[in-house]
């Protein structure tokens, strides 16, 4: 079906429905005046009482100034009303998350921190989406530090943790030592900037990293890593601690690479075959832009890779943002928790790693695909127990709970849905 | 680390820091574009002040490898005491080398120097919105005295 007359058919993908049953007209009086007054006066006196009495436990907001949605740039925050919807689905669909898509009038770190203050007394989470860098980056700190409530940023925290999961199953495979790998990282945007430092908490080298950006690998000494200390102090931070053998070219960046990760511009050709050959043995490719991978697979594969994976679904090893964010917050919002840090995002991509594992990996599986949905159930539970861990859990419980929890909200999430959209 | 005096064995290497600092500057206001012979310009102007004796430039080095280097040229306020300052005109540090203390280091053993020759202030000219800059040297004890206001008449 076009999708424009989708959208208009359904007017929408989301609505706000009731959960309380309403038998008679006396119930009023309980679920609103007079006998509300009740549960505020008690969430007055305990404000931690909000995630228990009301449906605060399981309410996010996915925040967008709509300046980088999906592959169409700033089309504003009207125009990415429909992307939100769509992730707002996906949210209560595989997550069982309540998910209000928000996109703002907002241009500067100061306008989303106002906004973000203003309703985190509403919220469990915060989702930012689609937000141009380095502005993401900016305001995912700066909420991070001022709420009370979990923010990520799905395309630099999502993505990173499902490429991290995919790259623990591919070095198993092809066995090498992650802690001496050499990793190309192709795209210097929020994902791969991202994805360098959470593979560098885990265990990767970071000095044995090369990122490679429009004007080619990214070093201390390029004209212009002055001026990106102002403009992008990210991208300046892996300017000064990566690449230490000092790769000037493209050629000399791939030389020797165990693992590319790209997330760069769409394909067929923004990765030539020819640099593929010239990595290491048994390379492992990760060729991520989406529709069109930087190079197709079987390019990859004539070049001398050993492990493909994309962001596409029909081709093997789908490596998504879809297999972390619905796990990620079912965890946080079961363990109730008050920030997400990175090592709770590495928790989900081992408990991904370790989900593909137990079912046999290979060198087309070494990630769960989107259809394993019991695969959120472990990533949620992953993420609360750490949370948990952390000290970060407003409601702590044991690991095997957080599962049954997760489980049972997501089963509940769907079949709701089933029940809601039946025709 | 050694921190040393510089000579005209360094011209090229104080030519690329200097010139790459006034690159940077003119990312903070359109009235500090700079020309496109920057570089040649930089060069003539550390050549001169080598052999100056108002100018006086030192080099950071680490491993004989140059990764920081600052220029001061000593000025006469006509109507305040003390009248001799230095001024600090052009102050870089190597990309990697920055925020592990390196400034600092290099900045102290500059003032003592220039204590040593008896010069009891010294002055530093940097963009006003570089507030990198700003919040380094008043971490090093530094107060804004003057402001310097620009207008386009063009």
């Amino acid at each position: 079906m076009d999708p424009i007359e989708f959208s208009r058919t359904y007017e929408g993908k989301i609505q706000v429905l009731p959960k309380v049953p309403i038998k008679s007209y006396d119930d009023f009086a309980v679920i609103y005046t007079p006998g509300i007054a009740k549960v505020a006066e008690a969430i007055h006196q305990n404000r931690d009482l909000s995630f228990s009495l009301t449906s605060r436990w399981n309410t996010i907001a996915i925040i967008t100034n709509g300046s980088r949605v999906l592959g169409l740039g700033n089309v504003g925050p009207e125009a990415a009303m429909p992307v939100m919807e769509g992730k707002a689905l996906l949210f209560k669909y595989l997550g069982g998350v309540d998910a209000i898509p928000l996109p703002i009038r907002a241009g500067s770190v100061d306008d989303f921190e106002r906004f973000a203050k203003a309703i985190e007394p509403a919220l469990g989470g915060i989702n930012l989406e689609d937000t141009e860098s380095p502005l993401c980056f900016e305001v995912l700190e700066k909420l991070r530090n001022v709420l009370e409530i979990p923010v990520w940023h799905d395309d630099q925290l999502g993505t990173a943790s499902a490429i991290l999961a995919g790259l623990i199953n591919a070095f198993k495979i092809v066995g090498k030592d992650i802690g001496s790998a050499k990793v190309v990282l192709f795209g210097a945007g929020a994902a791969n900037i991202a994805a360098a430092n959470m593979l560098s908490i885990y265990g990767f080298d970071k000095s044995k990293m090369v990122m490679i950006d429009s004007k080619g690998p990214l070093y201390a000494e390029r004209n212009d890593v002055d001026k990106l200390m102002f403009s992008n102090r990210w991208k300046y931070d892996l300017a000064v601690s990566t690449n230490k053998e000092d790769s000037r070219t493209i050629e000399d960046a791939f030389k020797g690479a165990d693992a590319l990760v790209a997330a760069s511009t769409p394909g067929p050709d923004t990765v030539k075959r020819e640099w593929i050959s010239m990595m290491a043995e048994r390379s492992i490719v990760f060729a991520l832009a989406n529709p069109v991978p930087e190079i197709m697979p079987d390019e990859a594969i004539k070049g001398g890779a050993y492990i493909v994976a994309t962001g596409r679904s029909d081709f093997p090893n789908q490596v998504n943002n879809s297999l972390v964010f619905p796990g990620v917050f079912r965890g946080v919002l079961d363990s109730r928790a008050k920030y997400i840090s990175y090592t709770m995002a590495i928790a989900a991509s081992k408990a991904l790693a370790n989900y593909a594992e137990r079912r046999g990996i290979s060198r087309e599986y070494i990630i769960p695909r989107m259809d394993e949905w019991d695969m959120f159930y472990e990533v949620a539970a992953a993420v609360a127990d750490r949370a948990r861990e952390e000290g970060y859990a407003r409601n702590p419980l044991k690991y095997e709970d957080y599962l049954e929890l997760a489980r049972k909200r997501i089963i509940e999430a769907k079949r709701n849905i089933e029940m809601v959209t039946r025709k | 680390m050694t921190i040393r005096r510089a000579t005209k064995s360094d011209i090229d290497t104080l030519a690329d820091m200097f010139s790459r600092m006034y690159i940077l500057n003119s990312e903070f206001d359109p009235l500090l574009q700079v020309p496109e012979d920057i570089r040649q310009r930089v060069r003539a102007s550390v050549e001169k002040a080598i052999s100056d004796e108002n100018s006086l430039i030192y080099i950071y080095e680490e491993e004989e490898k140059p990764y920081a280097a600052i220029k001061i040229k000593f000025d006469e306020r006509e109507f305040y005491t003390p009248s001799k300052v230095a001024r600090i005109e052009e102050f870089y540090v190597h990309p990697a080398k920055r925020r592990g203390g390196l400034g600092g280091t290099f900045l102290n053993f500059v003032e003592e120097d220039l204590k040593k020759m008896g010069v009891t202030l010294i002055i530093a000219r940097f963009p006003s919105k570089n507030l990198i800059a700003v919040s380094f040297y008043s971490k090093h004890g530094f107060r804004e005295i003057h402001n310097e206001f620009a207008k386009s008449i063009d």
